[in-house]
């Protein structure tokens, strides 16, 4: 186990030497980086919770138990006069307390946050106020300005962008995570099978497939309710379920083929045929690319009732496993030229280890690259969607929604330029970087 | 290559049914029951909702006539717990718990009982309202009220728990009042129906797969090729109307789809005028300054979302503060448009409008379609062919336009199909930030407004007309390059 991660990071650190030989993509790389780490810790470098705080003598760490714990209450017990006192973590105005010792996150602003004394846009460089000591009204202090300006509510804009950047990161790579999936089984199989290696007795043939469709049957339409339900419940959760109808779905088609066995006793079951695997998933694909994509996603991302950002997730990951699938097929195809595909075959191990332990790692690099791409494509379709306001929900702060609200103020060009710089940055560090691994894989 | 034609066409078919399907099970699943939104759009136009017999019986009308009450599809795959009779009953909202009730327990014809004696129930505690109207008995009146909500709730209550304590406090009250005999009868008949159908006897039924045959005679039919009466089907042009006015959707679409067919065709053309020539250079001078500057040029484009660009050359070029060159928003300006102008002068007037739209719907695809002819002039100018005509004394120029282009144009045909649907799909941001009145604002419009038969009408044309798109792309591609084998397996 060991060995493998040490040989793992040594190839990784190979990889890096070559890559970071050109300074963008050095950048690009480093970029990401960060984002990924804003995204991951939105919550902490982004909130209006101290990350530390000395209260009357009790010590909390606000913005960290926030996490496990969103209504934190404690109640404090003033010695002298019995007076009770609750504070709700998530609700308390932690700035106007009268603190011993406080930590703030380094952007002390949530995402959805509205200072008073900063309301209807106020620009980055403009005079920003606060609330000073016996009510006045003072010049904000630097630790609380809010560096990239503020919208109409007074929310601040980079906390906003930092929120966003989770929001983004998260659908563009589920959404990529699903497409790989599906897409990656596929090609693998029609690549690997092509349509004359699926060598079978016609009655496997004929049980296989109404075994696919009986599994249909019981995945989706006996448990299509658990699968509405599990949907409503988050990602997840339906994507779990989903996975399940799918195994029940591939299970019985195995289970049904395999008893096709049994019936020897016809000759014309008896006879062997192959299978065109290859020709159906092409043909299925082909039907499946000619449909206008971001329509289709806009549609369906429209007319379901209940907004959510798992539901845009799967809309975008299903609308995007041809691409994935045409990739994985070609480089199947290429893999299984270099015979060591068929050395094995010959060793007699099974087609699923074959696929899985020997074909599956040289077919994941270059395919690995294409997806990187469609992170990036994703990440564009979400903020169309949300600068639309469809898609999302409403209270998920995302970038393309900021976008949208800055175009209603004109004056307000923060807005604008911002959250507009984020996603392009966002995608132009995904294409650089994806395109010099394509360099230098196709070097190599 | 005929035989690679038809292939296609043949293709083409699937695709087709697959766009339709799509949008039909979009538009039957969409939230909302069409009967309900369609009597409110009439209710609005002062139309009275006179008694409530009366509207249950225009209901029923509706949906008769919009053809709700039939199956959806020509076939339909179920467990064979659930019938379709389920969709018999008037009023969607009751549909989620009923059939899911169907589908655990089995017991179809249980459920349809269960659905009237709770509806029966229901109208003969109203009954006692009505009675004691007169008593002014303001408690037992509200009572009666909260109850018959309650029978509402229950038939729309899927989980079993919840369902459970709203079936007991309606208990206490029907129970304890010695006034309500009759609905206390058909009320205990509910309640053991329920309890008949929850303890799921017949819980192996919706393991066992049922395929219903409902003929010609189906939504999906009528709305594809109508029903021969009123409507004529979407394959006549016959999108039915619009929820928002009422109007003929065709109607309302023929005006809007000059602007968005326009602004697309425009700007490929546009796009690939300037990228012919940029593209060609970058690949003759590979490696020089120009070389490097378009691809890096390309990259930054590509990176840009077109609702990010656009609204920036919106801050930039169309406001007050910093440059005022062109109008902000719309297509002209109604104070000075006269329909009657000429052509000319019409092209005139919707120019300063159009340009900044054309530039965000260009530069994406310009970036694009740069970088594939640079590629392919790149390619080109390996070949053999090449070095030939060179030896041969050629000039460059006849050997770079003349040679290398000609040969490298033939796969760019295959982005001018890939190009339409790009451009149709983004309209739908751009023409909502410029609000440019075509097919891509008035899809935005409708979904705001949650008007579904105007929604599926555009996504079915725009599904359409990218297939088309890629469909002629494909023939184009096998037509013009005979050295293209694409039967060829």
């Amino acid at each position: 186990m060991r060995q493998t991660i040490r040989k793992y990071l040594k190839k990784a650190y190979s990889l890096w030497l070559i890559i970071s030989k050109k300074t963008s993509a050095r950048i690009a790389t480093f970029f990401i980086l960060i984002l990924l780490f804003v995204g991951l810790f939105a919550d902490l470098i982004a909130t209006k919770q101290p990350l530390f705080v000395i209260y009357k003598s009790h010590i909390w760490f606000p913005a960290f138990t926030e996490i496990w714990n969103e209504e934190r209450k404690e109640t404090i017990i003033n010695p002298k006069n019995n007076a009770k006192e609750t504070i709700q973590f998530d609700i308390a105005d932690w700035k106007k307390m009268e603190l011993d010792f406080v930590i703030w996150a380094p952007i002390p602003w949530s995402a959805e946050d509205p200072d008073i004394f900063n309301r209807d846009f106020v620009g980055p460089f403009e005079k920003q106020f606060s609330a000073g000591n016996n009510g006045k009204v003072i010049d904000c202090p630097f630790i609380f300005r809010h560096h990239l300006g503020t919208d109409q509510r007074g929310n601040d804009v980079l906390s906003g962008i930092i929120h966003g950047t989770s929001i983004s990161l998260k659908i563009g790579l589920l959404s990529a995570l699903i497409a790989g999936l599906i897409g990656i089984a596929l090609g693998l199989v029609s690549g690997y099978y092509g349509d004359t290696e699926m060598y079978k007795t016609n009655a496997s043939i004929l049980f296989g497939v109404s075994g696919l469709i009986i599994g249909f049957f019981w995945g989706f339409i006996t448990r299509h309710y658990v699968l509405l339900d599990a949907m409503e419940l988050g990602f997840w959760n339906g994507f779990f379920q989903i996975t399940w109808s799918l195994i029940i779905c591939i299970g019985a088609a195995f289970v049904f083929a395999w008893f096709g066995r049994f019936f020897n006793k016809v000759r014309w079951l008896r006879n062997k045929n192959s299978f065109p695997l290859d020709l159906l998933i092409q043909r299925s694909s082909e039907v499946f690319e000619a449909l206008p994509k971001l329509l289709i996603i806009i549609t369906l991302a429209a007319v379901f009732e209940n907004k959510s950002v798992g539901l845009v997730i799967a809309i975008i990951g299903l609308s995007n496993w041809t691409v994935v699938s045409r990739f994985a097929r070609a480089e199947m195809l290429r893999t299984r030229e270099l015979n060591y595909l068929d050395a094995a075959k010959i060793m007699g191990l099974s087609d699923l280890r074959i696929l899985f332990k020997h074909a599956l790692p040289s077919v994941l690099g270059p395919v690995m690259i294409e997806i990187t791409f469609l992170i990036a494509g994703s990440i564009i379709i979400e903020s169309s969607l949300s600068f639309l306001g469809i898609g999302v929900p409403d209270d998920v702060v995302t970038w393309g929604a900021m976008l949208s609200a800055g175009r209603q103020q004109f004056d307000a060009w923060w807005m604008v330029v911002f959250p507009g710089m984020a996603i392009f940055l966002t995608v132009l560090s995904i294409y650089v970087l994806g395109e010099r691994l394509r360099n230098v894989l196709n070097s190599n | 290559m005929w035989k690679y034609i038809i292939k296609r066409i043949l293709l083409f078919i699937p695709s087709l049914l697959a766009v339709t399907l799509l949008a039909f099970i979009i538009s039957i699943k969409a939230p909302g029951d069409p009967v309900q939104r369609m009597l409110s759009i009439s209710d609005g136009e002062g139309g009275q909702q006179s008694s409530k017999i009366d509207f249950n019986k225009t209901v029923k009308e509706l949906r008769t006539k919009l053809g709700l009450n039939l199956p959806a599809f020509y076939f339909s795959l179920e467990t064979a717990a659930d019938i379709d009779t389920i969709n018999l009953i008037s009023e969607d909202k009751y549909h989620d718990v009923l059939s899911r009730l169907v589908q655990e327990s089995g017991e179809e014809k249980l459920v349809l009982d269960w659905y009237f004696e709770m509806k029966n129930t229901a109208s003969l505690l109203e009954k006692h309202f009505v009675d004691t109207l007169n008593k002014t008995d303001s408690q037992f009146n509200s009572q009666i009220t909260n109850s018959v909500a309650l029978c509402d709730e229950i038939l729309q209550t899927v989980s079993k728990k919840e369902r459970k304590i709203k079936e007991d406090s309606l208990n206490i009250f029907i129970s304890l009042n010695t006034g309500l005999a009759d609905a206390r009868n058909s009320w205990q008949k509910a309640k053991n129906t329920l309890q008949k159908i929850e303890s799921y006897d017949r819980w192996y039924l919706k393991w066992i797969p049922h395929i219903h045959w409902h003929g010609l005679k189906n939504q999906y039919h009528f709305w594809l090729v109508g029903n021969g009466k009123d409507t004529k089907g979407i394959l006549r042009g016959d999108f039915g109307t619009s929820y928002r006015d009422g109007l003929p959707i065709a109607q309302r679409i023929g005006s809007k789809i000059k602007w968005s067919l326009t602004l697309a065709f425009v700007s490929i053309f546009l796009a690939f005028v300037i990228s012919i020539p940029v593209g060609t250079y970058a690949a003759y001078k590979a490696g020089s300054w120009f070389d490097k500057l378009s691809k890096t040029g390309t990259f930054l484009l590509f990176s840009i979302p077109s609702f990010f660009g656009g609204t920036l050359l919106l801050v930039l070029f169309a406001n007050p503060d910093v440059l005022d060159w062109f109008p902000a928003s719309g297509v002209k300006d109604a104070a000075i448009f006269d329909p009657n102008w000429s052509f000319l002068t019409k092209i005139q007037h919707y120019l300063p409008y159009l340009v900044l739209p054309l530039i965000t719907y260009t530069y994406g695809s310009f970036a694009f379609i740069t970088a594939q002819i640079k590629s392919s002039v790149r390619q080109q100018l390996t070949e053999d062919y090449v070095r030939t005509a060179r030896a041969k004394g050629q000039s460059e120029w006849n050997v770079v336009i003349k040679h290398a282009l000609r040969n490298s144009l033939l796969p760019i045909i295959t982005i001018l199909g890939n190009m339409l649907p790009l451009a149709l799909g983004g309209s739908v941001v751009i023409e909502t930030i410029f609000s440019i009145p075509g097919m891509g604002l008035e899809i935005y419009e409708s979904i705001q407004n949650l008007d579904y038969p105007m929604i599926i009408a555009i996504f079915t044309l725009f599904g359409v007309a990218t297939m088309i798109g890629y469909l002629l792309a494909d023939i184009g591609y096998a037509l013009v390059d005979p050295r293209i084998k694409l039967d060829k397996k």
